[in-house]
């Protein structure tokens, strides 16, 4: 605790911050770094509405992430935060006040753009110093922080570089360290490692980890990859077609999504189309299901992820229980993924079992507390 | 950087509002005022050849097409206009010919130095007309060719060609080579390849390229006045009558001109913009044609599902 | 199923027969451009250097070797007075017309959104209308007759016509500025819209203000484009003999229109052809000068 004390009293960029990190510390509910109202916006000449009438509050210090795929509104909402787009309806506020219609320039928010936008006739070092340099910090205090800041992302050693002699890695640290130098109050990512390989990506997820963990500001963290978000977050939102399906912890939105869409979009889940019959009792097609309580519509869909659902003899205890006949099985290295059929309705499960082939019988069954109710199809 | 003195009070902002506002004023006059500038000399010219009045000047002495009936009654005049369009029909033939087979050359021949041949090429279209006229004139003199028709379509093609080159250059590097490749592989050869696939793909792209050579061609007067034997072109006649003696009949030969030119520039124009847009949407021109070969080497790349998958 | 191409054939097999074949093929495939380029590239221009160090006896060239057309240039009085005069107009115009172009650029590339291919269209259009007829309008304009002074009288703020407008230096730098605005305009716009929208919001994102981001970004990256227009402009307008002869008079006389004169009524051809290089010279003087200063390492990705 007392090193990392003093690392951040090291990093002048955290002294601007003290005051409401120690507002925080006071015990005051934390305040809302960012908080959109009811932000719809419509891009000129479109039918269609990129983000619709979304609603979010992000406090001090959050891992906040929006997953969603591509076109759902994740760069629009970032953008309407960094103050490049206006929202059409609806208001932006930071740190508590209105500032919607403040130039991003005049914003404290940091953004790391997704093909990193270095400026190609700048070293490294002066993209690194140019926000310094815009804020009118004095010359000799740049040198040293511009050191620091590339030593932060190992990249002190390409200082003199241009940005095009760089690999893409390389690139995303300059740019992050150029987005974290001036210690803003929040700092927006936009998909930041969708342009590196895998070996990359995981290198960097750790990376910022570290840096979020060392530097205590807000991120907010646009990615489609549904393992990156669930990896670093506090806070998630997912997005579909502009607006939040939900709006939760990571391992709340894996345990209990709130609707189909986020239950097909996080992992890989089986979605049951069911009626109501009694009580806890429910049909999904043919085939009788147990639920964990009584639902409250006749119509709804249940989630139910391979991984709750056991194999073998494991499942003789459980109230849901099937023998069904294997279709199809899919190597997966450690596992095998075996698509089961039961009556009408088709299952995918998870076996270790790397016997089982199509046309064999396995028994599998899951506690009804691990099936979750996501939609209600009908009243 | 405190926030709170980032945020602007309502004075602030409506004093930069304010500001905003007379900003965008005094940029939207300056550019009107560019845009009236380059526009004031052919307006000026198409107000005159109206103007019932031999001498050029406010105010109006009211409308007239006698100009206009003048011109047509002018033989000198519609000889120099004759003789004009067979130079440009000529010369942009030539130019197209030479222009497509420059830019497949310099698209195929992947090698070291097709810059320098470009450039090469194009050394006349950024020459100063004045340079390429007299250098043309005395290689002319020394092979004993005496100034005519000839030496004229020379001159013109010589910075016709790099046009009409670049501008497939620029359509080539957009094309899909695939289709190429498609055609080659069903078995159709170089030629046959050539003729029914990359051909009618250039073929919007070289036909506006020939417009807008035919219209630099109509109206060039640097290098051909030089070039020039005793038959005139009309830029080279125009500038006779210019000099000595002026009629407003000439306002009415200009704007004729200038006319045709602007028709024949948003025809090209129009059709860069169509090309250019059906080959940015994935349709290449030339899809009926490889397809009438069986080439079709573009498959419907598989849907892909995003985030995990569903089942059931 | 594919049918084996010649070049996959040589690239299987690689014997000597077949490169030299190889070689050959190609150099086949450029004869062409190479016979193109050496008649209207090469030759032109060697012919121009030699006719300006041959000797001229009374319009019939002797082909002997000599530098006295140079020495009896730069010894005439005129000729160096026109040389000043023709790099006054010409750099005059020029500046200008970049000074005017490359605002307008950035305004329309940057304000314009979706309308900006047709508001930069608008401004290249004139190109495409005849030389003549653009400059000999601005007799019409600014003649002693003419729109300027008539538009002037009728507002009443000149009582008589005023002759300062044409036959002097300023007719001949309006006229050259307009010309080359097209151009400079074209080279700037071409620049400044390869850069990126994201450049201008990494920048405002680093906090600088919109002036900022033209200093510190914006310039450093279009600056070539600039000086790619200013060294169109500089040559187009250096070599002109067009507008001085519709609009210059006698104060406005440049270079171009001795040309004109040595090779027509003049009779000197070497004369002429010496000038000729002079202007060409010029030319590729600025544009080696320009290349020099506006090497850009970056690459806009
Ligand atoms: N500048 C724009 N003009 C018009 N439509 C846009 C613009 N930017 C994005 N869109 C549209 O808005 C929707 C959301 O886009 P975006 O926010 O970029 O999604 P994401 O980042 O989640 O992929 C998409 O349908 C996209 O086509
Ligand atoms: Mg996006």
């Amino acid at each position: 605790m007392a090193e990392e004390r003093e690392e951040t009293e090291l990093n002048t960029a955290t002294t601007e911050r003290q005051e409401p990190s120690a507002r925080a510390a006071t015990g005051e509910s934390a305040a809302a770094v960012v908080e959109l109202v009811g932000v719809t916006k419509t891009y000129p000449g479109e039918e269609e509405s990129a983000v619709a009438d979304v609603d979010l509050r992000i406090r001090e210090g959050e891992f906040f992430s929006i997953l969603g795929s591509s076109g759902s509104g994740k760069t629009t909402t970032l953008r309407m935060i960094a103050g490049f787009e206006q929202p059409t309806i609806g208001r932006v506020f930071l740190d508590g006040n209105d500032a919607t219609d403040v130039p991003p320039y005049r914003r404290d928010v940091s953004t790391v753009f997704q093909n990193y936008a270095l400026f190609p006739h700048m070293k490294v070092q002066a993209n690194v110093a140019y926000p310094l340099k815009m804020s009118g910090v004095p010359r000799r205090e740049i040198g040293p922080r511009v050191k620091e800041a590339l030593e932060r992302v190992s990249m002190a050693e390409y200082a003199k570089r241009l940005p095009h002699q760089l690999s893409g890695g390389q690139r995303q640290r300059v740019a992050l360290a150029r987005a974290l130098i001036r210690g803003p109050r929040l700092l927006l990512l936009d998909e930041p490692l969708g342009a590196l390989d895998l070996k990359l990506r995981e290198e960097m997820l750790f990376v910022l980890k570290r840096l979020q963990r060392e530097v205590g500001i807000t991120f907010i963290y646009v990615t489609h990859d549904q393992g990156e978000a669930l990896a670093m977050s506090d806070l998630m939102a997912v997005m579909n077609k502009g607006r939040i399906e939900q709006l939760a912890t990571p391992a709340e939105i894996y345990a209990k999504p709130a609707t189909s869409f986020v239950a097909g979009f996080i992992g890989k889940t089986n979605l049951l189309s069911c009626r109501h019959v009694e009580g806890n009792r429910a049909e999904a097609g043919s085939v009788p299901l147990i639920l964990a309580e009584d639902p409250k519509q006749s119509q709804f869909t249940l989630s139910v992820r391979p991984e709750s659902i056991l194999i073998g003899t494991d499942c003789h205890s459980l109230p849901n229980r099937f023998v069904a006949e294997v279709s199809e099985v899919l190597f997966l290295g450690h596992e095998r993924e075996v698509l089961a059929k039961i009556g009408d309705q088709r299952l995918m499960v998870r076996s270790q079992d790397l016997t089982v082939g199509p046309g064999d019988t396995i028994e599998f069954g899951w506690d009804p507390k691990e099936a979750v109710i996501v939609e209600a199809t009908g009243g | 950087m405190g926030t709170s003195e980032r945020t602007p009070n309502n004075r602030m902002k409506a004093n930069s509002k304010v500001v905003k506002i007379v900003l965008g004023v005094v940029v939207g006059v300056a550019v009107l005022c560019v845009y009236v500038f380059l526009y004031a000399p052919m307006m000026v010219t198409a107000l005159f050849s109206v103007n019932d009045s031999t001498i050029q000047t406010l105010p109006f002495q009211g409308f007239t097409t006698k100009w206009y009936s003048a011109l047509f009654n002018d033989e000198a005049m519609k000889s120099a206009i004759y003789f004009s369009l067979k130079v440009a029909a000529v010369a942009v033939t030539v130019s197209a010919v030479a222009g497509l087979g420059f830019a497949l050359l310099v698209h195929r021949l992947q090698m070291r130095g097709t810059g320098a041949l470009q450039g090469l090429i194009a050394a006349p279209l950024v020459a100063p007309g004045l340079v390429l006229g007299i250098s043309l004139l005395v290689v002319f003199r020394q092979a004993n060719v005496s100034p005519g028709f000839w030496t004229i379509v020379a001159g013109h093609a010589a910075f016709i060609t790099p046009l009409i080159m670049f501008i497939l250059i620029q359509r080539l590097k957009t094309a899909d080579p695939s289709l190429e490749q498609a055609s080659m592989d069903c078995g159709a050869g170089y030629i046959r390849t050539f003729w029914h696939v990359t051909l009618p793909g250039l073929r919007v792209a070289l036909i506006a390229g020939c417009l807008l050579g035919f219209t630099l061609s109509m109206d060039e007067i640097a290098v051909t006045f030089f070039l020039a034997g005793t038959e005139p072109t009309l830029p080279v006649y125009v500038w006779g009558l210019l000099r000595f003696g002026f009629t407003p009949e000439v306002n009415a030969a200009f704007t004729l001109i200038a006319g045709g030119s602007l028709l024949l520039l948003t025809f090209a124009g129009l059709l860069l913009y169509i090309s250019g847009r059906r080959q940015r949407a994935g349709i290449p021109n030339s899809i009926d044609q490889a397809e009438g070969l069986g080439a079709i080497g573009v498959s419907t790349a598989p849907s892909t599902t995003e985030g995990g998958t569903r089942t059931v | 199923m594919s049918t084996i191409t010649g070049e996959q054939a040589a690239a299987g097999e690689v014997t000597s027969p077949n490169r030299l074949w190889q070689s050959i093929k190609k150099f086949l495939a450029l004869s062409p451009a190479l016979v193109w380029i050496f008649v209207l590239v090469l030759l032109p221009n060697i012919f121009l250097i030699l006719y300006s160090v041959w000797e001229n006896d009374l319009g019939t060239i002797s082909q002997n070797w000599t530098l006295d057309n140079y020495s009896s240039l730069f010894q005439s009085e005129v000729f160096k007075t026109l040389l000043k005069r023709t790099l006054i107009i010409s750099l005059v115009s020029t500046t200008i017309a970049t000074l005017i172009a490359y605002p307008l650029a950035y305004v329309v590339v940057t304000k314009f959104g979706r309308y900006k291919t047709i508001a930069a269209l608008l401004i290249i259009i004139p190109l495409w209308v005849s030389y003549l007829m653009r400059v000999f309008a601005w007799k019409i304009i600014l003649g002693e007759e003419g729109v300027l002074n008539g538009m002037l009288m009728s507002l009443g703020i000149t009582d008589k016509p005023s002759e300062a407008f044409l036959y002097s230096t300023t007719t001949v730098i309006v006229a050259l500025t307009y010309v080359a605005i097209p151009y400079i305009f074209l080279s700037t716009y071409t620049a400044l819209d390869r850069i990126p929208r994201h450049y201008y919001e990494a920048s405002s994102d680093c906090g600088a203000s919109p002036w900022g981001t033209f200093r510190n970004v914006i310039w450093p990256l279009s600056r070539p484009g600039v000086a790619v227009g200013f060294a169109i402009g500089f040559v187009l307008t250096f070599g002109d003999y067009v507008t001085p002869a519709m609009v210059g008079g006698l104060e406005g006389t440049m270079l171009g229109s001795i040309v004109l004169q040595e090779f027509g009524n003049a009779n000197n051809w070497p004369m002429g052809a010496g000038i000729g290089v002079v202007i060409a010279g010029a030319g590729l003087l600025v544009l080696a000068v320009v290349s020099l200063f506006t090497r850009l390492d970056a690459r806009i990705e």
